[in-house]
């Protein structure tokens, strides 16, 4: 084989095959890239998507806590929601606990309903937690991730207040204070009072 | 000043490689040789301006001028000179920069190199590499600009990252910028890592030659094996490239990831082994092409998926659609990327079906016997493809779908992919062992079969000496005799080819060894590497069925025994500070072999402020390595925890990797076989006859 | 993510003394247990690292809890798939799920086929109409020739 060789290749036969249409194996290549692009696409669109922000209306969701009592959010239309997303192992969380404890005893009368939902944890260590920060609202496992999902939760803790339509009110990425949580009570209830 | 002279040079480049593209398309099509000409030179300038973009942020990463936000995020004035240097492909955006200029770098060189001689290819293959280059470019400048500065607003006080000041905007404080630089990431502070990415982007860019030529070789009408010709060693200079990326990529996991395995099938990883094996079929199928005129659309589309899988490998890795500890953060690149990857895609298949059905696409042989080497050949290709597909699948296809459909995440992990890649692996290795003895066209079963018994007798020789010398693996037996013959046929087909030269022209041995290489490179460079996989698929095979791996809690001065030979002694722990900030946390441990001792190593927890580090202590031989990390320890009551893996021949993966590449150089290098003048003149004829719009036919090759 | 991972150090040195305080008490129970267990799982928090070689906080409590779990004499088995039931599917290497277990494997075996329908398609349809090639080498008796004559073939 030398470089000369390309000077010996014969000419392409001139004869042109006239067929109708594509042949299923074309189609099969474009279907294939086609689908590819739209998978992919939906996917990476999807990844883009965040925590559900004040305004949207919050995905519903369905727990059942460590007591087996089942609870979902349309059983809370009416009430203000503070959904926690925490695990034992979270340093961040230990802090909270007390703040979210606090409110729930401060502002139940008033409609507040504090929910935990126990992320990526074991249920051993989570009633640890839960008996040792003395936590009386319910909380429950949050089996197979699927709330975690629903609200794309990047980390915890994650908090969601959603008011009584069911919108979310405050997103909070990271740990709910017992001071910002009532101001934006507060803010809720006076609306409420004089609309 | 250097923000202001990258960023320029930088869109220069992106329009030169626009006006690159329309002045070698319109001169082509107008017969404006003037043209054609302005588009070379534009395409070869857009090297020069982005080396001179390169340049200027390699000069802002030496000078550290932190007001470049790339610089600030990747260094900081502990980093040594070094890490800066290197740090220009620490990140996404000077990673981005350095892909376009290595692209460009790729493209001036086949355009330098194959002007004359493939004249009639040349503006549409250079149109092909500006448009994956613009493409490049252009997300470069518009989306991940690396040439972005700090600037604070003095009426918010709001920092802002743009090109030029804002319009009252200030420069920061730099000493404050100094002070908050982020430094590198600590994983990509090691060797491995500073090498394997470059070669993996030149592996990925290197196969964007032959797919330009591919192209121009279906717009132009050139569709004799001129383009295979013409890329072969593109071809062959970007699979060397791309596999000593991956070799290095294993080599750094193994070192700095600690978990004492070097391919961990994830995603991401995955996605750069697929071009390797779209392009692995791909230098095989086009030996076909050039020896039997046949197979040509399939070489198209097999040049096609190449591309395809380099661009998709590059979205996935720089697009955050996986998540992986490879990846690149979360970007917005993402859809542009996708869109581009359909886009080339699209076009590419078009042109080939639109020259298939215009019957200019025929095969000049028909396959004669299931025993050639044309067919084996297509059966490696399958099998090729088939690894391609299944990996495809358990990397994006179904945790993709399974997420889309079903709404759940799945994890597809190193079980599945044994489970569907072993079989396929097998069947490569049997191929590499049989189809180098069949002849073109027909082989007759007697003839194949006879000329396999003596690398067979050998095979089975090695693997009974394997057998009675390590525990009983009827799997690992298996697979190490269907690696060994593969290679001891190439080995028993070079010495061969040596005695017969031997024989037939009385030449001394090495002569006689010498002067077949230098006859055929590329045949004897060929079973050079295949020899190469085989010494990886040895380290390979040993280092995965056999390893041993158990965890160990020690106390200082204790002893344990590991395996029956070997025993451990922790000896003390010592933590430091080290210049650049991170805590170091190392053990020292003395390895005993039959009660001797043989290694003194320091595995080691590396903390740095961001992420801590487990960094390998391994007493490494030929025979195996005894790797150890270190996962725990306290202080107070005098014990650490560690896992310990016996790793057998996992060094021949490293060392098969370095026969690999020297067979892959032996076949790329160089031999001037055609005198310039030679040369110029069949230019001219070719020119000549593209004039007259026909060609001579002649007797096929 | 970022939040998870401070605590990693601490969970190091947490981990390490939990599960050897532990050993102490039933020696039944080693490392290399938990690690077998451990293998066939993969981490939640970062993707696809095994819980193996994960040492995030999160992933050594999973470790202290497969070492709490085989002490209470559950087999590995049952503790994958209490994994599975508690934290999802992606936790192991393969899908429990009877049809998600079939999208990971029926696709890429009729890939698979699909590709070795190709190529038969392709060893009898494209010569179709191309001139038959003539068998050189096929037509030489002596073993060392037609050997010679493959080389010279192959070389020329």
């Amino acid at each position: 084989m030398s470089d000369l060789d390309f000077l010996q290749d014969p000419a392409p036969p001139p004869q042109v095959r006239k067929r109708g249409g594509l042949t299923l194996g074309t189609w099969l290549v474009i279907a294939g890239v086609l689908a590819v692009t739209i998978a992919l696409g939906v996917q990476l669109s999807r990844q883009l998507q965040i925590q559900p922000q004040a305004g949207e209306v919050a995905p519903p969701f369905r727990l059942v806590t460590f007591d087996g009592d089942t609870i979902t959010l349309d059983d809370l239309r009416g009430q203000i929601v503070l959904l926690n997303f925490w695990g034992s192992w979270c340093l961040p969380c230990r802090a909270e606990a007390p703040e979210l404890q606090a409110l729930h005893e401060t502002y139940y009368e008033r409609g507040l309903r504090v929910i935990g939902v126990n992320w990526l944890d074991s249920e051993r260590e989570a009633r640890a937690f839960i008996a040792e920060f003395g936590l009386t609202y319910p909380n429950g496992p949050d089996l197979r991730e699927v709330i975690a999902k629903q609200y794309r939760i990047t980390g915890a803790p994650e908090n969601f207040i959603i008011g009584r339509d069911g919108v979310v009110v405050e997103t909070i990425i990271g740990v709910a204070s017992y001071r910002n949580v009532a101001r934006t009570l507060e803010r809720i209830l006076a609306a409420e009072v004089a609309p | 000043m250097l923000a202001e002279i990258g960023y320029l040079a930088l869109a220069l480049s992106f329009a030169a490689s626009l006006y690159a593209i329309v002045a070698s398309v319109w001169g082509e099509r107008t017969h404006h040789e003037d043209w054609v000409n302005s588009g070379r030179n534009a395409a070869m300038l857009t090297f020069a301006l982005l080396t001179l973009a390169i340049g200027a942020l390699w000069v802002a990463l030496i000078t550290e001028q932190y007001q470049l936000s790339y610089v600030w995020s990747v260094s900081d004035p502990q980093t040594p000179l070094f890490y800066r240097v290197t740090a220009l492909w620490g990140a996404q955006r000077g990673s981005l920069l350095f892909w376009c200029w290595l692209m460009s770098g790729f493209a001036f060189g086949a355009t330098l190199l194959n002007w004359r001689s493939d004249r009639r290819l040349m503006p549409y293959a250079v149109a092909y590499m500006m448009a994956v280059l613009a493409f490049f470019v252009g997300i470069t400048l518009f989306i991940e600009n690396p040439f972005a500065r700090w600037w604070i607003d003095p009426a918010s006080g709001q920092e802002l990252q743009s090109v030029f000041a804002p319009a009252g905007a200030l420069a920061p404080n730099p000493t404050r910028l100094a002070q908050t630089a982020q430094g590198l990431n600590p994983l990509l502070r090691h060797f491995g890592m500073i090498i394997h990415p470059p070669m993996l982007y030149l592996g990925f860019v290197g196969f964007v030659v032959p797919f330009a030529f591919a192209m121009s070789a279906l717009a132009s009408g050139d569709l004799t094996t001129n383009w295979i010709k013409a890329t072969r060693r593109w071809a062959l200079v970007a699979w060397l490239f791309l596999s000593l990326g991956l070799i290095l990529g294993g080599r750094w996991a193994y070192d700095v990831l600690g978990w004492g395995g070097y391919w961990g099938w994830d995603p991401v990883e995955n996605a750069a082994f697929l071009p390797w094996l779209v392009g692995t079929a791909f230098i095989h199928s086009v030996m076909i092409q050039e020896k039997r005129g046949m197979l040509k659309v399939w070489n198209m589309a097999l040049v096609i998926l190449t591309f395809s899988a380099v661009i998709f490998g590059t979205f996935a890795t720089r697009s955050g659609v996986i998540q992986s500890v490879h990846s690149f953060a979360r970007s917005s690149i993402g859809l542009p990327m996708l869109l581009f990857w359909a886009g080339m895609t699209g076009v590419s298949v078009w042109l080939l079906v639109w020259r298939w059905q215009r019957g200019e696409l025929r095969d000049e042989h028909a396959f004669v016997s299931i025993f050639s080497r044309e067919s084996l050949f297509v059966l490696n290709n399958v099998v090729f493809l088939a690894l391609t597909a299944v990996i495809f699948w358990g990397s994006f296809g179904a945790p993709i779908l399974s997420e889309l459909v079903f709404n759940t995440s799945i994890t597809l992990g190193v079980d599945y992919f044994m489970q569907v890649t072993v079989p396929l692996f097998a069947l490569m290795y049997l191929l590499m062992g049989v189809a180098p003895l069949s002849a073109w066209s027909a082989t007759s079963l007697v003839r194949l079969g006879g000329a396999l018994l003596v690398p067979l007798g050998l095979t089975l020789v090695t693997v009974l000496l394997i057998a009675l010398t390590s525990p009983f693996d009827a799997g690992a037996m298996l697979a190490y005799g269907l690696v060994f013959l593969a290679g001891y046929v190439a080995l028993y087909e070079t010495l061969r080819g040596a005695y017969a030269r031997v024989r037939g022209r009385g030449e001394a041995w090495h002569v006689a060894i010498a002067r077949l290489f230098g006859r055929n490179q590329r045949r004897y460079g060929g079973y050079m590497v295949h020899l190469g996989i085989t010494v990886i698929g040895i380290g390979v095979i040993g280092s995965t069925a056999f390893q041993y791996e158990t965890r160990r809690t020690l106390d200082i001065g204790e002893t344990q025994a590991i395996t029956a030979d070997y025993s451990l002694r922790f000896d003390g722990f010592q933590r430091g500070l080290s210049a650049d900030g991170r805590v170091v946390n190392v053990a020292s441990l003395t390895v005993l072999r039959n009660d001797g001792q043989v290694a003194q190593i320091q595995p080691r927890i590396d903390e740095y402020p961001t992420m801590p580090m487990t960094i390998a202590g391994a007493h490494s031989t030929l025979e195996k390595d005894f790797y150890v990390l270190l996962t725990g320890y306290d202080e107070a009551q005098g014990y650490g925890v560690f896992k310990i893996y016996i790793n057998p021949l996992v060094n021949l993966v490293w060392w098969g990797g370095l026969v690999l590449i020297l067979g892959t150089l032996l076949a790329v290098y160089p031999k001037e076989i055609v005198p310039q003048d030679l040369r110029e003149r069949s230019y001219r004829q070719q020119v000549a006859i593209d004039s007259k719009g026909r060609k001579p036919a002649g007797a096929s090759a | 993510m970022r939040r998870a991972s401070l605590w990693l150090v601490l969970g190091l040195l947490l981990c390490g003394a939990s599960v050897v305080g532990a050993q102490s008490t039933a020696p039944t129970i080693t490392l290399d247990d938990v690690h077998r267990v451990a293998e066939r799982l993969y981490c939640p928090v970062c993707e696809n690292i095994p819980l193996d070689d994960c040492g995030t906080a999160t992933c050594m409590q999973w470790k202290g809890e497969i070492e709490l779990l085989l002490r209470e004499g559950k087999s590995d088995d049952e503790i994958v798939d209490l994994f599975v039931a508690q934290y999802g599917e992606h936790v192991v290497g393969i899908p429990h799920n009877p049809t998600l277990r079939a999208l990971s494997f029926v696709p890429p075996l009729l890939l698979v086929l699909g590709l070795i329908g190709l190529g038969v398609l392709m060893f009898l349809r494209f010569g179709r109409g191309a001139p038959a090639a003539s068998a050189t080498a096929a037509s030489t008796q002596d073993e060392a020739d037609a050997f010679r004559a493959r080389l010279e073939q192959d070389l020329g």
